[in-house]
């Protein structure tokens, strides 16, 4: 654990964000009116992120071609843009698991709110065209998309690329459990044990810089008498049933983010190729309490 | 800067394996609140006591139930709000701070405190102590060992909801004084 030398500060702020709670620790020589100054650019990026990504917000950018980019290509922010690319990239290496375009679903169990136009059921993430020459986004057929499970591990990434510009000595973001560390803060987190979240906590050693959770016992809605997870299987529509849990570790935090739904949906062999093309470790809980690594990284620090 | 109060509590359902122990992470203030969210910025202490009236109407534009009379505001210098108030999150209230400005828009938000109930001791398996530089069977505090947690996805929504009566209560009653 690193301690604080005296001439060390260090503060932890926390702001509704992004849905969720996001939290900033920063420790460094600065003074402690300094390190809040910067903590709030740092939430005003995370902010810009909301604003531009928000499936929530009727102006963001993905509101906006979630109505109008099937009729039109849309010119969008480059961070919302380079998101997309991003996630198109992660559909296809593990064969559509992670899917940006699952919105209709959540829309229809409410876990999204409605508006815009009556999208195409057969659409998938093959019907979104990006265009790099004008930063523009057009759809083959009327679809929404959602990146609510990739643009906090975004939005954590750009606060953590700021952060390395500050000459802070260590820092930690963490927006509702997609987590990044930068310099010497690198420690043990408690990941929320699956039968107990908000009561017990599965201590777990860091392997990489970013790690990102997901695990349906958060949800709270109902369909015909029975508790539905935001976590839904592109091919078959269905939600996640499983109460397992998986953490992924990452040198980044949007891969782990994205990552997670990735290997909670896709077949073992496509998640374990693609865990190892971007160097990821996955740690899953049972409700149980067991746990599994892949690959078994904690021996190896033995 | 950071204060962290550990009380005892009882045992949750679940699989609590120690007594259970009332976790509060306080990241600010609420001095530091007023520093961040109006700097520079002479804050006077307005208490106010709603009405059952006022209550109602509040509650009726935002939506959202008013569960306390008591606002602890405070007016500042540049005639906007400071208010602390809390929420009940998914069991355990959250403390937290806003800025409301002259003209009725939200400045900015903090969460001041933010409170779990956990079931004492984390688990710590056996094998997993060598991580650690531990003994096997050393309990990690949640306090000083483990200071950042990963889980899916909590809901800010009951802040938001806060936010939105706290607008309506400036918007009906404190915008008229």
């Amino acid at each position: 654990m690193p301690s604080s030398s005296p001439s060390s500060n260090r503060i932890k702020r926390c702001k509704p964000l992004l849905g969720t709670f996001v939290e900033i620790t920063l420790e460094g020589a600065q003074s402690e009116a300094a390190l809040h100054k910067i903590a709030d650019k740092a939430f005003s990026i995370v902010g810009s992120v909301q604003r531009m990504m928000s499936f929530h917000d009727a102006d963001s950018d993905i509101s906006r071609i979630n109505r109008c980019a099937h009729i039109a290509p849309l010119r969008v922010h480059p961070w919302t843009h380079y998101v997309i690319a991003r996630a198109l990239g992660i559909s296809s290496q593990t064969e559509g698991a992670f899917d940006i375009s699952i919105a209709p679903r959540l829309v229809k169990w409410k876990y999204l709110p409605e508006h815009g136009p009556v999208p195409d059921n057969n659409a998938t993430w093959q019907d979104i065209e990006l265009s790099e020459t004008d930063c523009s986004v057009a759809f083959h057929r009327p679809l929404m998309v959602d990146l609510g499970g990739i643009a906090k591990g975004f939005a954590v990434d750009k606060v953590i690329d700021f952060l390395s510009t500050k000459g802070i000595t260590s820092a930690v973001v963490n927006a509702g459990g997609d987590m990044r560390m930068l310099g010497g803060m690198a420690q043990t987190i408690g990941v929320r044990h699956p039968g107990a979240p908000q009561s017990q906590l599965v201590p777990a050693l860091m392997p990489r810089v970013a790690v990102a959770t997901s695990a349906g016992y958060f949800a709270n809605r109902k369909m015909h008498g029975q508790r539905i997870s935001p976590i839904v299987h592109p091919r078959t529509g269905k939600p996640l049933r499983s109460t397992t849990s998986v953490s992924i570790f990452s040198s980044t935090c949007m891969v782990a983010d994205a990552l997670t739904k990735a290997v909670l949906l896709a077949p073992q062999e496509v998640w374990t190729r693609v865990l190892a093309a971007q160097d990821s470790l996955a740690l899953f809980l049972s409700s149980r309490g067991d746990e599994v690594h892949f690959p078994s990284f904690s021996t190896g620090h033995a | 800067m950071r204060r962290r109060s550990l009380l005892r509590g009882f045992l949750p359902a679940a699989i609590a394996s120690g007594p259970a122990v009332l976790y509060a992470e306080t990241y600010l203030t609420t001095a530091q609140a007023q520093a961040v969210l109006c700097p520079g910025e002479r804050l006077t202490p307005m208490p106010v006591v709603l009405t059952a009236e006022q209550q109602k109407a509040i509650a009726k534009a935002s939506d959202v139930r008013v569960r306390d009379a008591k606002v602890n505001a405070s007016r500042t210098s540049s005639g906007g709000w400071f208010i602390v108030d809390n929420v009940l999150g998914k069991h355990e209230f959250i403390d937290f701070a806003v800025s409301i400005s002259k003209e009725g828009a939200v400045r900015g938000v903090e969460v001041l405190t933010y409170r779990e109930t956990y079931g004492g001791e984390v688990r710590h398996p056996k094998w997993r102590a060598q991580f650690h530089g531990k003994k096997a069977g050393t309990p990690l505090k949640i306090d000083t060992d483990i200071k950042n947690i990963s889980g899916a996805t909590l809901s800010s929504v009951h802040i938001t909801e806060g936010v939105r009566r706290l607008l309506q209560t400036h918007a009906l009653v404190l915008s008229k004084l």
